[in-house]
């Protein structure tokens, strides 16, 4: 047996069980850093052995892990948004006391994800996603002094049992079509016999969509997003932007441009529909927003409608601008929450864009942060966001979905109006109405360095975009090996 | 060495703008620094501008083409798209004008902004203006060209909206950006058509295979009208030009640089540029032959009935520009070129004649509140003396030399070429009225009631020299092209304009139109004379005849209140129906709202919470039903 290829795994179970039982442990107030250590340190050797491991696809478990450059190339991203929230956390008060918990928590949500990126199988990839969605329940809801904070783990834990119900019932109809639970049956099954247009298979279609969708918040399942998004503790929110729905999108590449390539015609209308409605919707019902993290709980629902563009398109040139847009996107967005964060703990309602206003002149540096993100993210050349619009629209039109291409391309403009605010906000003059004396902590480093290093990543992504879409390239590649 | 050069010339402003942006914060720098490295970058780029262009001229005609790549920026199956720049006598010739204009521009502001307390953010986002500008005409791919495109909204956006205290400045501002992002997502759609039919977006592969999209075929047509879109939005053409008067909100040296001379006829760059294109749609060049037409006519009525000194020059670019955007509709890129050039010369020079009375006045910009200038401001007189002759197409000036020739040879364009030359000699007319007006109301007859509360005080030598050099510009620059004399701009231009169609008027057309154009213009200029110079009662006397449609050109056609109306209303609208009644309404209420977290209600809050949780999970199968139905629908079609 070949247990190399699950070392990521592994590894990353370990260092979660050991971040917790080092809370348990009676280890004095000098070591309350042990498990966030522990859990960086766990990322690290991941991030290495997926390095290693980069390269033809292993198996492990009798396939049901598998490591190959699409696994591990998405193993990174998961691990590098974990190691970006692990520093958020530094003074996060929902971790105080507490902080083998959360950190344990978000370590097995993380697990979750890394077990999504390199399943084989469709009882792993059920698997991941419950793994990462329990842990992410609790962390909603781990500030329980705050009734929002306990409201919104509620919320996601009864709509998340439905997701979860739908998606493991279309699962149960794919087997019951193909016979196999095997991603690598499942293709050869697809692609052999002429299944088109078969009942079951559609039922199963639909209930997959909608599952994937609701992990990736995608219009009409996103409801819960905005509340959830704006309950949770911020850095959770930040991890469930970036790492849930990086997991998401790689249970929807698996699926859908790897296993189920053979029935591209039957899917491809329905994933594009959803991408056309999530975008319009998103960004339309993000142009009334006040509070940021709820603004860029709209803004994540609207950039998974554009991510869902390169899922339609179905190819493996989607695939790699989905890949590509995954990097970019986790990048601008930690920085942006980031900024959020940072403002947060200074002030009451920090995440209100009137909290926001003349940040941008009292620390420039916040400011230009977050005008490259949001100005990123708003797909403004030439930055890695547009850079990643760029292949994701480009893919539509190569495929002849120019319709969905111009709805992004709308999508964007509009998208421009919001983000711009928040650039503008930044920038503007403090208020005179503000409180005598605004309170400015002393910078917390690991946040400032999150921030200044995701800004770094978001420029340095567009500017050195050619080798990163060769990986992309060859990670979308190996998604169809045998 | 050209390239090599090139590089030096895009990077200095670039390094100028950092080099300010990032000056030790601590307080605002000492000015000599300041104004040491943001008008000498520019003055280095001009300098090293003209030897490249110095250098061009000592080549065979056909070897004035030079493209470098300094390394390949994304390579996405076989389309490839390197960091190149190009330098070819096209974008020479605008490298030219942005670098020498702008660096007369940016020494006059050193004056100009003298009272300002931002000085280091005006010479910063200046020279990040320049820059990319510099980088928009020296692409040598469409991705670049983009990239451009994008930054000079930025700094478009940034400069109208420099005085940022003043809520119509950032409003305008906003619009500015909005419109032109408008037309940034017909760019990109342009530029994906190209990747998809050619699968290349290099200019030189592009033009070259140009061809394999077929003539007259729609994606040619397609794609020509996407491009024209950004081109019509960046150069404030109907019906997307209500931001460009709008955008007069920013400091006067900006309006001049950006707003006329340089940015906004960006779009007559892009269709010059892409004329390979355009050339194979003909549906597409009328399309921009009339929109060109319809906006020089109606810009130039509503510049008759404008108010505010800088809203007058603002509509008459908007006027002018359409005069350039029907020329390259025509086909008649050099001209197109040409007006380009004498029209940056000119219109420069007249914002910056109303800088120094603004400036001279402390703010004020209503002709209303001004009056025998000519006795404060000599220099100022005498610039906007001169620009107002070269726009009129006074004979000698430069206007009068670049409008003659778009008009003469529109003559020789077909019949909706002869149409063009109608509204365009009608419109002509117009022009020197209304510049005219300007010129006699702001600086003739007495002084206006009360005098002036601010005591008019001439311009120290910043603003005086680069005023003078472009007035004497706007006198002679036209002298460059001369009807049965010399035609250098379209000698020049021809390496760059290989295969352009060939249209040239005959003899009797060239001298009827300049006999006409020169009646025209005297003509303009006695109307004027005759309805606000000689008597200044008959003005307020002939107000009152035609008020209904005078309200209407004071607006602009009202056309910004039905574009609030059907665009913005709309969007909020639908903003607002969407969070505020098909998001649940607890999202934005019940959950959040204020009055429940305050009271503390958790009967309330219970309430609210499994009634929504209902309402999400409901949504959630709904969501199933209709993916169902989209489905079904799909695989039985």
């Amino acid at each position: 047996m070949n247990v190399v290829a699950a070392t990521p795994l592994l590894i990353m179970s370990g260092a979660s069980v050991l971040a917790l039982v080092l809370g348990v442990l009676p280890l004095g107030p000098r070591s309350r850093w042990a498990p966030a250590l522990v859990a960086a340190a766990g990322c690290l050797a991941t991030f290495v052995m997926a390095v290693v491991l980069w390269g033809e696809r292993q198996v492990a478990f009798d396939g049901n892990v598998r490591a190959d450059r699409f696994s591990m190339l998405l193993v990174m991203i998961v691990l590098t948004a974990t190691l970006g929230v692990l520093a958020l956390a530094q003074r996060e008060p929902s971790a105080v006391d507490r902080r083998a918990e959360w950190t344990g928590l978000l370590m097995l949500s993380a697990t979750g994800m890394v077990l999504v990126a390199t399943s084989g199988d469709l009882i792993t990839l059920f698997l991941g996603i419950e793994l990462l969605s329990v842990s992410l329940y609790v962390l909603c809801a781990v500030e329980v002094w705050r009734e929002r904070s306990l409201e919104a783990g509620l919320k996601y834990l009864i709509i998340g049992g439905i997701g979860s119900a739908v998606f493991v019932y279309g699962l149960a109809f794919l087997y019951g079509v193909t016979g196999s639970t095997r991603l690598s049956d499942i293709g050869a099954t697809l692609s052999g016999a002429s299944l088109t247009g078969e009942p079951l298979l559609l039922v199963a279609l639909v209930l997959i969509t909608a599952g994937l969708a609701f992990k990736a918040s995608a219009v009409p399942f996103h409801m819960w997003t905005p509340d959830v998004y704006e309950g949770a503790p911020s850095p959770v929110t930040a991890f469930m932007a970036t790492g849930t729905k990086t997991a998401a999108f790689a249970g929807f590449m698996l699926m859908f441009t790897g296993a189920m390539t053979g029935v591209e015609s039957d899917w491809r209308t329905l994933v594009a529909a959803v991408a056309a409605v999530t975008i319009l919707v998103g960004n339309i019902a993000a142009l009334l927003q006040t509070n940021v993290k709820r603004l860029l709980a709209y803004s994540a629902i609207a950039q998974a409608g554009y991510l869902l563009i390169g899922i339609a398109v179905g190819s493996i040139q989607g695939a790699e601008a989905v890949l590509y847009y995954l990097c970019a996107y986790t990048a601008m967005t930690l920085a942006a929450f980031a900024i959020v964060i940072i403002r947060e703990r200074e002030v009451e309602n920090g995440d209100t864009l009137a909290a926001l206003t003349g940040y941008g002149r009292v620390r420039p540096w916040a400011g230009v942060v977050m005008t490259i993100a949001v100005l990123s993210l708003a797909g403004f050349p030439p930055l890695s966001g547009f850079v990643g619009k760029f292949l994701l629209f480009g893919a539509a039109v190569e495929d002849g979905m120019t319709w969905l291409a111009i709805v992004g391309a709308v999508g964007s403009a509009i998208s421009l109006a919001y983000y711009l605010r928040i650039a503008v906000v930044m920038w503007s003059p403090v208020p005179d109405s503000e409180p005598a004396g605004r309170k400015l902590l002393r910078m917390p480093l690991a946040g400032a360095g999150v921030a200044v290093a995701s800004t770094v990543a978001v420029v340095g992504l567009a500017i050195f975009a050619s080798p990163l879409i060769r990986m992309c390239r060859a990670a979308a590649e190996s998604l169809l090996a045998p | 060495m050209a390239t090599t050069l090139g590089w030096i010339i895009l990077a200095l402003p670039l390094l100028g703008c950092l080099a300010l942006a990032l000056f030790p914060r601590h307080g605002e720098p000492p000015k000599g620094p300041v104004i040491a490295i943001g008008v000498g970058s520019i003055l280095i780029a001009f300098v090293l501008s003209a030897v490249v262009f110095a250098s061009m001229l000592a080549e065979d005609p056909s070897e004035r083409l030079h493209v470098d790549s300094l390394y390949e920026w994304i390579d996405i199956g076989g389309v490839s798209v390197d960091l190149a720049i190009r330098i070819d006598t096209l974008s020479m010739m605008m490298m030219l004008i942005i670098t020498g204009v702008g660096f007369l521009i940016h020494l006059y502001s050193v004056e100009y902004m003298d009272h300002d307390r931002d000085y280091r953010r005006f010479f910063a986002e200046m020279n990040f203006f320049v820059f990319s500008m510099l980088l928009l005409v020296m692409a040598e791919n469409f991705v670049f060209l983009i990239v451009g495109w994008g930054f000079v909204g930025i700094a478009s956006y940034l400069l109208i909206g420099y005085y940022y205290q003043q809520a119509d400045a950032v409003r305008s501002a906003k619009k500015a950006f909005v419109m032109n992002v408008i037309g940034d997502v017909g760019m990109v759609l342009a530029a994906f058509l190209l990747v998809r039919e050619l699968g290349t977006l290099d200019y030189s592969e592009v033009f070259a295979r140009a061809g394999e999209l077929g003539p007259e075929s729609g994606t040619a047509l397609a794609v020509c009208l996407l491009l024209f879109v950004g081109a019509a939005a960046k150069s404030g053409q109907m019906p997307l030009h209500s931001w460009l008067p709008d955008a007069m909100t920013g400091p006067t040296p900006v309006s001049a640089l950006i707003h006329a001379a340089t940015m906004v006829t960006a779009g007559v760059y892009l269709i010059v540029r892409c004329y390979t294109l355009f050339d194979l749609s003909s549906l597409a060049g009328d399309t921009v032959a009339v929109v060109g037409m319809v906006t020089l006519f109606l810009a130039a009525t509503v510049a008759l009935m404008q108010v505010d000194i800088k809203r007058v020059l603002a509509w008459s670019t908007v006027s002018q520009i359409g005069y350039m955007v029907m020329a390259a509709g025509l086909g008649l890129y050099a001209s197109a070129m040409f007006h380009l050039m004498t029209h940056a010369f000119f219109k420069a020079t007249l914002f910056l004649a109303a800088g120094a009375v603004i400036h001279a006045l402390g703010g004020e910009q209503s002709l209303d509140r001004m009056g025998g200038l000519r006795r404060h401001l000599r220099v100022a007189y005498f610039a906007m003396g001169a620009g107002c002759l070269a726009i009129a197409g006074f004979p000698g000036f430069s206007g009068f030399f670049s409008k003659d020739e778009i008009l003469a040879y529109s003559l020789a364009a077909g019949t909706l070429g002869t149409i063009g030359y109608v509204v365009g000699t009608v419109a002509a007319l117009l022009t020197a009225i209304y510049m005219f007006r300007l010129l006699f109301r702001a600086f003739f007859g007495p002084d206006p009631d009360g005098g002036y509360a601010h005591a008019p005080h001439p311009s120290r030598w910043w603003m005086a020299v680069p005023l003078s050099i472009l007035a004497v510009l706007a006198v002679v620059g036209g002298w460059i092209q001369v009807p049965f004399g010399w035609h250098l701009i379209d000698d020049w231009l021809a390496p760059a304009l290989v295969g352009a169609p060939e249209i040239s008027p005959s003899h009797t057309q060239e001298v009827v139109s300049l006999i006409i154009g020169s009646i025209v213009a005297v003509a303009g200029i006695a109307i004027a004379w005759y309805l606000f110079g000689a008597d200044r009662e008959r003005r307020l006397r002939l107000a009152g005849v035609a008020a209904g449609p005078r309200r209407v050109l004071e607006d602009g056609y009202e056309l910004d209140e039905i574009y609030d109306e059907a665009l913005i209303g709309t969007t909020r609208d639908l903003g607002d129906a969407l969070t505020r009644d098909f998001e649940p309404k607890g999202a934005g209420g019940i959950i959040s709202a204020p009055v429940a977290i305050v009271r503390g209600s958790a009967r309330v809050l219970r309430a609210a919470e499994s009634g929504l949780v209902r309402t999400y999970a409901f949504a959630l199968i709904a969501g199933v039903g209709a993916a169902g139905i989209v489905i079904v629908l799909a695989v039985v079609r």
